[in-house]
């Protein structure tokens, strides 16, 4: 690499060159002194002197922290010469070099604060940078510093698409560039990919040419399965091809980093000024909107306390969803209970009502207010008790509690392909069975005090309850963390569904409680003289036989119930999953004869009794998980066995 | 203090402490002494000042000096036979422990020094006993220096990971060498020093220049007279 200038040369008077930086694409960067002994950075222009000139002056007189100060413009010799602010630290790029797995998400949201507030200071005052890259950006004492803003060009309306040289890194190049667009849109495009490296330690669209990466710039969507889940809408909204249907500012996409970085899922208002012109569905869904700098001052302190080791005590902590902690666990539990209870002990209300005669808007109704009812009572009544979020260091002197960092996570749904050891499976699944059996024992049991069922009745309920538990969390368990086709699988939980139901159909007929049951088709008819049916059956008990078997069957089969029993799955217990698996049973009623309210309860209890009683880690532990369990043998404990009840 | 008090004036690199100002690179300190000090840097003077009566002498300065609230003598490195020995003038501690009096320090360990002073101490090779200082924490020299090499009889500059100085675009390791005379220079590779062809290890003086056809640094005495 050649330089002009020689070490200890003068060539712009008062400053003496001491080495070279580095040489970019508008010149060659040194680093001198002045004779007072101030450090700058001296760039000297090459070419494309006009358009540089041009981008600095209309920098010369912004100041920010965020932003590398231009102190002067000179001219020597014919030469014309930027003197900047010297800045020792880092660049983004070395950094992300040291880091190719992606940076710590804590890491990640200050370098993007210090980014986006130097890239909205220039924005704001009508300056695009339009080269934003992880080589222009430095770090120094902590702190961001956006750097060779000469490239910036001024926004007006006459000038927005007049400049259609193409310039800049094709990495973080925004579509509309090939059509000669610069708004402001180009460095929230920039930013966003910047992000997307940071998080990821890899761009977006890579590719073997400039002509290949600039083609999947303008016509592919970015792959945000590597994202963690809760970045992925921010992501999507800031990367789109579209600049209208893209964030509009960088500030605007750094409040939705933090939002979804604190969790937060409420939507908030938008400031008037920055409210989107496109709102996608799924970014208004799970992002959030602060509205004021005291909010996040607010969610800044609180990450520091977290960060520092403290955490403000909170008796009803409503930061943390209640299904992550047990003692919402244990009420949605309860919850799930006695909905199924109160439904059928208001039966003779709700049927006289007609809501019952209503399905959908019935069950929907009295569901949606028993969740409302019982959320209150959670947070009400139930003491927070630390959960997930808080766990003891016992390696640190004195076992202080500390939060554990969010950890980098990639991959945390159900789909996620991951490593789990045969003992592990064995045992996590031997443990839910037994957790499932005392639930269903405890459901049957309830129902048996309650004086809704007989003795018999609360037996084959909390048998039947169990035994399609069972078949949900067998193949479940088997199949976590494994890649599988969907249609086998539910044939396979349809198949197992099948088994259930001749379980309960011979529970039924040697209990002797005669359930209502029966099949409609001809197909019971033709069934009871073949070969592999048991001799003493009836005509009758045949139809029972094939009404039970179609229930279970096809209930085990509809639902993807392996997805429900996953460790990975995004709530121990959906309230939503138990309302449309009892929806199913009602559908599944309408073919056979089977007495609906009891085929609801089933569901409804079954589903509930998998969720809970299957392993659940929490998504902040999830890396942890991952990393753990591909690298242990499979006799050693993990980490979700915390999640067991 | 170094960097903004050094004189450009060629003369035999015989000192014992010098800046290697590297394109593309960094500014890296080089110090042949055996017995190296770390301290607190007074207060930079400008330049235009340096002949004026009203500058402290800083002859009682460290050797590495770091703008901190440091004590002036903080800690001594002392190289003893191929090991380094640590010797606490005040509050310091090596990879978490206080020292008490002396400590041996082991390759790739964590020097903190006062509070929040925090150095990486290096042996990047074992075919030599030079270490690499690193500044881990924010704290810096006055000078834009970006590491610190304690060197024995050799310091390496290339882009491996056991050059002492990382310079990762260089093609081949460039290598200084401690002598009787002063620092020499030697490489595989053709060099050049002041433009003129090197060949063997060649002597250098304080203010030259070492090039080659991907890189160049300039090798600067820091107070000769001191």
């Amino acid at each position: 690499m050649k330089f002009r200038h020689q070490p200890e040369t003068r060539p712009l008077d008062g400053y003496t060159i001491k080495r070279a930086i580095q040489r970019g694409g508008f010149g060659e960067v040194y680093y001198a002194q002045s004779d007072a002994g101030k450090e700058v950075a001296l760039k000297l222009l090459n070419d494309n002197t006009e358009v540089e000139l041009r981008g600095v002056s209309h920098c010369l007189n912004l100041s920010h922290p965020n932003v590398m100060t231009i102190f002067d413009v000179r001219e020597s010799h014919g030469d014309y010469w930027i003197i900047m602010e010297y800045v020792g630290g880092k660049p983004l790029d070395q950094i992300l070099a040291e880091n190719p797995n992606g940076l710590p998400h804590e890491q990640v949201s200050k370098l993007l604060a210090g980014l986006s507030a130097g890239v909205d200071f220039l924005n704001e005052r009508g300056i695009v940078h339009r080269d934003l890259k992880p080589a222009n950006i430095y770090t120094e004492n902590g702190h961001v510093k956006v750097g060779d803003v000469g490239l910036s060009k001024f926004i007006s309306v006459s000038r927005r698409s007049a400049h259609t040289q193409s310039v800049g890194t094709v990495y973080y190049m925004a579509p509309e560039i090939a059509h000669g667009r610069y708004g402001r849109e180009v460095d929230v495009y920039a930013v966003a990919v910047i992000l997307f490296e940071m998080l990821t330690g890899k761009v977006p669209f890579d590719g073997e040419t400039t002509g290949e990466i600039l083609m999947k710039q303008l016509t592919e969507k970015p792959n945000l399965q590597i994202l963690p889940e809760k970045f992925r809408p921010v992501l999507k909204r800031a990367l789109e091809k579209d600049p209208l249907k893209r964030t509009p500012t960088v500030k605007k996409l750094a409040e939705e980093f933090e939002a979804a970085l604190a969790g937060r899922t409420e939507s908030r208002p938008a400031r008037k000024n920055e409210a989107p012109k496109y709102e996608s569905p799924d970014f208004a869904a799970s992002a959030a909107s602060p509205s004021s700098d005291a909010d996040h001052s607010e969610d800044r302190s609180e990450r520091r306390s977290y960060s520092q080791g403290r955490r403000v005590p909170s008796r009803f902590d409503n930061d943390r969803p209640w299904h992550q902690t047990s003692s919402g666990i244990a009420a949605a539990l309860v919850f799930a209970f006695f909905a199924v209870l109160i439904l059928v002990l208001t039966s003779p209300i709700t049927v006289p009502l007609g809501l019952l005669s209503l399905p959908f808007v019935g069950i929907a109704a009295v569901m949606a207010i028993l969740y409302v009812v019982s959320r209150w009572a959670i947070r009400a009544f139930a003491l927070d008790d630390g959960g997930p979020a808080v766990r003891l260091n016992a390696s640190r002197p004195g076992g202080t509690a500390t939060r554990t960092n969010t950890p980098y996570v990639r991959h945390h749904a159900p789909e996620a392909l991951r490593h789990v050891g045969f003992l592990q499976r064995s045992a996590e699944l031997t443990g839910s069975m037994s957790v499932a059996t005392l639930c269903g024992a405890a459901m049957g049991g309830g129902f048996f005090l309650s004086g809704h069922f007989e003795s018999s009745m609360a037996v084959f309920f909390g048998a039947v309850t169990t035994m399609t538990a069972w078949a949900a969390m067998l193949p479940g368990k088997l199949w976590e963390g494994r890649g599988g086709n969907g249609v086998a699988r539910r044939l396979m939980t349809g198949l197992l569904g099948c088994l259930v139901g001749v379980a309960a159909f011979s529970l039924d007929k040697s209990m002797m409680l005669g359930l209502d049951v029966h099949d409609y088709s001809r197909v019971s008819p033709q069934l009871v003289n073949a070969s592999f049916m048991p001799g003493d059956l009836s005509p009758d008990d045949c139809s029972r036989l094939v009404g039970y078997v179609f229930f279970f069957g096809v209930l085990l089969m509809v639902r993807r119930w392996w997805y429900h029993v996953d460790s990975f799955r995004p709530r121990r217990v959906r309230v939503t999953s138990l309302a449309w698996t009892s929806l199913a049973a009602l559908i599944i009623t309408t073919i056979p004869q089977f007495p609906k309210d009891l085929a609801m309860l089933i569901a409804v209890a079954a589903s509930a009794t998998a969720q809970a009683s299957s392993i659940w880690v929490d998504p902040e532990q999830r890396a942890n998980s991952l990393g753990h369990s591909s690298s242990d043998s499979d006799d050693q404990s993990t980490p979700l066995q915390a999640g067991v009840l | 203090m170094f960097g903004s008090l050094t004189s450009p004036a060629s003369s035999t690199a015989t000192g014992s402490r010098y800046t290697l100002w590297i394109d593309g690179v960094g500014a890296w300190l080089v110090l042949t002494s055996p017995v190296v000090t770390l301290g607190r840097a007074q207060a930079p003077v400008s330049p235009l000042l340096a002949k004026s009566s009203l500058v402290k002498d800083t002859s009682d300065e460290a050797d590495v000096t770091i703008m901190s609230s440091l004590s002036r003598k903080h800690a001594q490195l002392e190289r003893v036979n191929e090991s380094w020995v640590l010797t606490a003038h005040a509050a310091t501690d090596v990879e978490g422990r206080p020292v008490d009096g002396q400590t041996v320090l082991s390759d790739d360990c964590e020097i903190t020094a006062g509070s929040s002073v925090r150095l990486g101490f290096c042996v990047t090779t074992p075919l030599s006993a030079s270490a690499r200082l690193s500044f881990l924490s924010d704290h810096r020299p006055a000078g834009a220096v970006d590491g610190v090499v304690l060197m024995a009889q050799t310091c390496l500059l290339g882009p491996g990971p056991e050059n002492h100085v990382r310079c990762p675009q260089w093609p081949t390791s460039v290598v200084l060498v401690r002598g009787r005379r002063g620092l020499a220079v030697k490489s595989r590779k053709d060099i050049f020093v002041d433009g003129s062809l090197a060949t063997g290890l060649t002597p250098l003086s304080s203010g030259q220049v070492i090039s080659g056809t991907d890189f160049r640094f300039r090798l600067e005495e820091i107070n000769p007279e001191r």
